[in-house]
C-alpha cells in the first residue's frame, strides 16, 4: 500500500510538472510566433510602402499664411498653397519664433487653400496671433536642415543617427505626402506632353490632381507605469506612448473619394506629445519618416511593440530607406 | 531458482495484487524526464529558427536600404560626368563616409570580420564576372564610349554597377545576401 502511494505520488508530481512545462512551452512558442509575425508584418509593410511610392514624387508641405490669424480663431486658416497638406493634420506656425504654435486642423477645403476646424495651441504650445506671411509647415514632415555643421539649437528639432552619419532635422516625422503617375482614362500612358500625369489612387480609381500620404495614426495609449515596462529604455517608468499604425490616405477635390488603407497593424510606438523623440535612449531622435527632398530619399524607422517573451514586453526597431525615383515635387 | 516467500510478497503484493517496483518507478521517471527535457528544448529550437528567420529578414532589409541609399546618392551627385562617380565614391567608396564597410545593428559579423555590409562599386570596365564573383555581364562599357577597355571610369562614368553584400553569422553558420544595383547618371 505504501509503495503504491509513493508511486502514485511520484507519478502525480511528474504529471503536474509535465503539464506545467507543456503550458510554459506552449506559451513560449506562441510568444515567439507572435514576435515573428510582428517582424514579418513590418517587413511586409516596408515592401508595401516601397511599392506604393517608389515612382512617386514627394512633397514638403511648407507655405505661408495668406491673412492674419488671431489667437482665438478656430474656424479656418487660409494658407498660400495646399499641395501635399493631408486632409487632417498638424500645422506649425512661425516655427522657431517666440509665437511658435502648433494647431490641429480637421479638414481642408476641397478646392482652395483653407484648413478648417482648428484646435489651437496643441502639443504643449499656446494659441497666439500670427500675421500674414507667417510660415506654415505640415508638422508631419521631418526634413534635414541645410546647415548640418554645428547648427544652433533653435535651427533644428532633433538630431538623428543615420546610415550616412548624423542628420539635424526639423519636424515630427509622422508621414510623407506624394503624388504618383496616373492614367485615369486608361490611355496606356502615364505621360502627357508636359511630363507625367500626377495624381493618386482614390476610392473612385486613379484621379489626376489627387494626393496620397503615408501617415502615422495613433490608436491607443500605453503607459509605462501601468505596463511596468520602460519602453524607451530611459531608465524610468514615467512616459506615455501612443500605439498606432501607418495608413495610406488619399484624397481629391471630391471629399467622397477619400481613401484610407491600413499599411501596418497598430503596433508602432511614439512618445505621446513628443513624436520623433529618442525611442531607444541612444541620444538620437527617431522620426518615423525623414524626407530628404533633394535626394528623393525617405528613411523609415519604426519602433514596434512586437510582443512579449516570458511576460516581458519586446520593442524592436525596424528601419529602411526608400528612393523615390521621381524625387521631389519642388 | 526459487523466489523466497518474503520477496514474492514484496514484489507482487499480498494476494497476488500488482504494484510498482522501485526499478519500474525509476525507469518511468527517467523516460518522463527525457520527454520533459525534449519538450524544454522545443522552445530553444523554435527560438533559434525564429532568430534565424529574423536575421535573414534583417539582412535583406539592410541590403535593400543600402541599395536604395546608393540610388539616392547617385541622384544627388553632380550631373557633370567628371564629378558624378567621384561623389558617389565620396559616400560609398573605401575612403568615403559612411564608407564601403558598414555595421548593421542586430547582426553578428563573420568570424574575423568587423563589419556586416560591404559595398563594392565597379569602376573598372575590364574586370570580369569571375573576378568579382557575380554574374553582372562584366567586362562592359561603363563610360558610354562603346568600348570596355577603361580600367578606371571614375572621371567619366555613365553607369556604375554596385554590389551590396551582407554577411552575418548565426548558430555556427555563416550566411550571405548579395544584390547588385545599377547607378545611372542622368
Amino acid at each position: 500500500m505504501i509503495e503504491v502511494s509513493i508511486a502514485f505520488s511520484v507519478m502525480t508530481v511528474i504529471l503536474l510538472a509535465t503539464s506545467a512545462v507543456l503550458r510554459r512551452e506552449t506559451q513560449g512558442i506562441t510568444e515567439l510566433q507572435t514576435l515573428g509575425q510582428s517582424e514579418q508584418r513590418i517587413e511586409g509593410a516596408f515592401q508595401k510602402i516601397l511599392r506604393t511610392i517608389q515612382f512617386a514624387r514627394g512633397f514638403s508641405p511648407e507655405t505661408n499664411l495668406v491673412s492674419t490669424l488671431s489667437a482665438s480663431e478656430t474656424g479656418e486658416v487660409l494658407i498660400g498653397a495646399i499641395a501635399g497638406f493631408p486632409q487632417s493634420g498638424y500645422l506649425v506656425l512661425d516655427r522657431g519664433l517666440e509665437n511658435e504654435e502648433i494647431l490641429r486642423y480637421e479638414s481642408h477645403a476641397p478646392t482652395g487653400s483653407q484648413l478648417w476646424t482648428l484646435d489651437r495651441g496643441v502639443e504643449g504650445t499656446v494659441a497666439r496671433g500670427h500675421s500674414a506671411g507667417s510660415s506654415a509647415i505640415w508638422s508631419g514632415l521631418a526634413r534635414p536642415i541645410e546647415n548640418q555643421t554645428d547648427p544652433v539649437p533653435s535651427e533644428y528639432d532633433g538630431r538623428t543617427d543615420d546610415l550616412r552619419g548624423e542628420i539635424y532635422f526639423i519636424g515630427r516625422g509622422t508621414g510623407l505626402s506624394f503624388q504618383v503617375p496616373v492614367d485615369p482614362a486608361n490611355t496606356g500612358s502615364y505621360v502627357t506632353g508636359s511630363g507625367p500625369r500626377w495624381g493618386a489612387q482614390v476610392s473612385g480609381g486613379e484621379v489626376e490632381g489627387a494626393y496620397g500620404a503615408v501617415t502615422y495614426i495613433a490608436s491607443t495609449e500605453v503607459v509605462e507605469s501601468q505596463r511596468d515596462f520602460d519602453f524607451n529604455e530611459d531608465g524610468d517608468l514615467d512616459d506615455t506612448f501612443d500605439l498606432g499604425r501607418v495608413v495610406l490616405q488619399s484624397w481629391s477635390s471630391d471629399p467622397d473619394e477619400a481613401l484610407s488603407i491600413g499599411m501596418t497593424p497598430s503596433i508602432i510606438l511614439q512618445e505621446k506629445g513628443a513624436y520623433g523623440s529618442d525611442m531607444d535612449d541612444d541620444g538620437y531622435q527617431d522620426p518615423m519618416f525623414l524626407w530628404s527632398a533633394d535626394q528623393g530619399r525617405l528613411r523609415l524607422r519604426f519602433f514596434v511593440l512586437a510582443g512579449t517573451i516570458n511576460g516581458h514586453e519586446v520593442v524592436r526597431r525596424f528601419e529602411t530607406i526608400i528612393h523615390l525615383c521621381n524625387g521631389s515635387a519642388e | 531458482m526459487k523466489t523466497s516467500p518474503k520477496l514474492a510478497a514484496r514484489t507482487r503484493g499480498p494476494a497476488g495484487r500488482g504494484g510498482f517496483t522501485l526499478l519500474e518507478v525509476l525507469i518511468t521517471v527517467a523516460v518522463l524526464m527525457v520527454g520533459l527535457l525534449a519538450m524544454t528544448s522545443t522552445s530553444v529550437v523554435v527560438n533559434s529558427l525564429r532568430r534565424s528567420a529574423s536575421d535573414r529578414s534583417r539582412a535583406h532589409a539592410a541590403v535593400q536600404a543600402i541599395s536604395q541609399d546608393l540610388l539616392s546618392v547617385a541622384r544627388v551627385s553632380s550631373e557633370d560626368p567628371a564629378l558624378w562617380a567621384g561623389q558617389i565614391l565620396q559616400a560609398y567608396g573605401p575612403e568615403g563616409s559612411p564608407g564601403n564597410e558598414l555595421p548593421i545593428t542586430g547582426l553578428d559579423p563573420w568570424t574575423g570580420s568587423d563589419h556586416i555590409a560591404t559595398v563594392t562599386i565597379i569602376t573598372d570596365e575590364t574586370v570580369t564576372d569571375s573576378a568579382i564573383g557575380t554574374d553582372i555581364g562584366m567586362p562592359r562599357d561603363l563610360d558610354g564610349d562603346g568600348l570596355a577597355s577603361n580600367s578606371d571610369v571614375t572621371g567619366n562614368a555613365s553607369l556604375l554597377p554596385a554590389i551590396v553584400d551582407v554577411r552575418w553569422r548565426h548558430g555556427g553558420g555563416e550566411f550571405e545576401v548579395r544584390q547588385v544595383v545599377y547607378l545611372l547618371r542622368f
